[in-house]
């Protein structure tokens, strides 16, 4: 070995010797590469001053670890650490409840909005399937008379209908306090079987117009006022008409 | 608390919520951290503000820690040393610290030495070493001063320091190599200084200075 390829291998050789750092003994050096460095120092007093020097240098170092080894924050710097690290545990703990408040609420939301929208279908579907059992008869009949109740309106059994229509049905029949005539075409000998959608509404007419229906009205009442639905066609005009009679719960019972 | 108590473990379980894996982490590391930034800078309020935000960077935001890259002590070097750096460049506050018996500019105070000649004797001259050893120290370039702080006084391996400072292992070692180079340098001169005015002091047969007036 020459001075060139003994001054690389300088830090090592004392690091090694000194025991000092991690590298100590495993360092990318070869043990024997170390070996050869010390023996050069020994033949050469150029590299022998350096490597006193250089031991003379980690010397200082190490003694001036150990006077600090034991040199740590004040107890300020570690209470101030815990403060923020409870702080932040609480700032993470409150996001976490809101997060779960703010899903929560959107799940609802959706399940409501879900429901409603399954609601509207089903009810729109049940609509039109009971306002085309209820006006099929109609065609060729213009005018029937009699009440029936409602909620049991005979041709409505002639549809097919699932399970849920079934229950549903159940669920949001009519009232039984209200009772209902058949459907009547609005205008004289019009064809309500090519109707298979409008919409129904219900409005107030005065007892004699029972009359221009072909329906009988009572002795006196006809300055009275009686409730009637009307089925008005997509472009607005009047298709059909029933007419709703209340009855008291105690009558129907 | 659970039973793994890595530093790499106690930071986990102290992200998920456990404030005992914090305190052990702290009592671990703050040492480490604090003495890394203290040797950089020579300024204790400045290390303390360092280990400070160290560990605030870590409870603030605990993933910036990537497990399969580093040790969490190298990484929190490499958190440290830029928070020095950027400290000491921004407020130029680079002050050699006193030891206990040691006064701002780093000479020892008589009062504090109390034993008998000899250990008083021994005991000053290794302060006196002491504070030099500091001062050459804080006397490198920062670029050296972190490669031999790291691997003479922290003790790292080559590899973790060299992750710390994110550079190459034959980078760090060569840094480190022209660190202690710079230091011997400097320590010799300083012997050579001390040397020149302890000669000067003592002027033994050498011509007497007398008041100027007397010239005149």
């Amino acid at each position: 070995m020459n001075c060139r390829e003994f001054e690389p291998l300088l830090v090592e050789v004392v690091r090694a010797a000194g025991q000092s750092g991690a590298d100590a003994a495993t360092g990318p050096s070869k043990r024997s590469d170390l070996d050869a460095a010390l023996d050069h120092a020994a033949s050469c007093p150029d590299c022998s001053e350096r490597l006193a020097e250089e031991r003379s240098v980690s010397a200082g170092l190490r003694l001036l670890a150990a006077a600090e080894a034991s040199r740590e924050p004040s107890a300020g710097c570690g209470a101030t650490l815990l403060a923020a690290y409870r702080a932040e545990r609480g700032r993470e703990v409150h996001a976490r409840r809101w997060i779960l408040a703010v899903s929560g609420a959107l799940a609802a939301s959706l399940v409501v909005l879900v429901g409603a929208a399954l609601l509207l279908s089903h009810e729109s579907s049940t609509l039109v399937r009971s306002l085309y059992a209820k006006l099929s008869p109609l065609a060729g009949r213009p005018q029937a008379s009699g009440w029936t109740s409602s909620s049991a309106s005979p041709s409505a059994a002639d549809l097919p209908a699932t399970a849920e229509d079934e229950a549903y049905d159940a669920d949001t029949a009519a009232p039984e306090q209200e009772e209902v005539t058949d459907f009547v075409a609005y205008y004289p000998g019009a064809d309500l079987s090519s109707l298979d959608s409008g919409a129904l509404v219900r409005v107030r007419v005065p007892s004699s117009a029972l009359g221009s229906f072909g329906m009988q009205v009572a002795q006196g009442s006809e300055e009275e006022w009686v409730s009637a639905d009307l089925l008005v066609g997509e472009d607005g005009s009047p298709q059909a008409i029933r007419f709703v009679r209340a009855v008291s719960r105690n009558s129907t019972n | 608390m659970n039973q793994d108590t890595s530093p790499e473990a106690l930071r986990r379980f102290a992200a998920a919520g456990d404030e005992d894996a914090f305190r052990a982490l702290y009592d671990q590391l703050s040492g480490f951290i604090f003495r890394f930034a203290l040797h950089m800078s020579g300024n204790e309020g400045l290390a303390e503000e360092v280990t400070q935000e160290t560990f605030l960077m870590l409870i603030r935001d605990p993933g910036r820690y990537e497990p399969g890259r580093a040790t969490l002590k190298s990484f929190l070097y490499g958190v440290v040393r830029n928070h020095t750096l950027r400290a000491l460049e921004k407020e130029s506050r680079f002050l050699p610290f006193a030891e206990p018996g040691e006064n701002a500019a780093g000479e020892l105070q008589g009062s504090e030495i109390s034993d008998p000649a000899a250990d008083a004797s021994e005991d000053l001259l290794r302060r006196e070493q002491i504070a030099r050893v500091r001062r050459a120290v804080l006397a490198l370039p920062p670029v050296y001063r972190e490669a031999v702080v790291l691997c003479d006084l922290q003790e790292l391996s080559y590899e973790e320091a060299a992750h710390s400072l994110a550079c190459a292992p034959g980078t760090l070692r060569s840094r480190l190599h022209r660190g202690r180079e710079l230091l011997a340098a400097r320590l010799r001169a300083t012997e050579r200084h001390k040397a020149g005015a302890a000669a000067a002091a003592v002027p033994l047969g050498g011509p007497i200075c007398r008041p100027r007036e007397e010239f005149s």
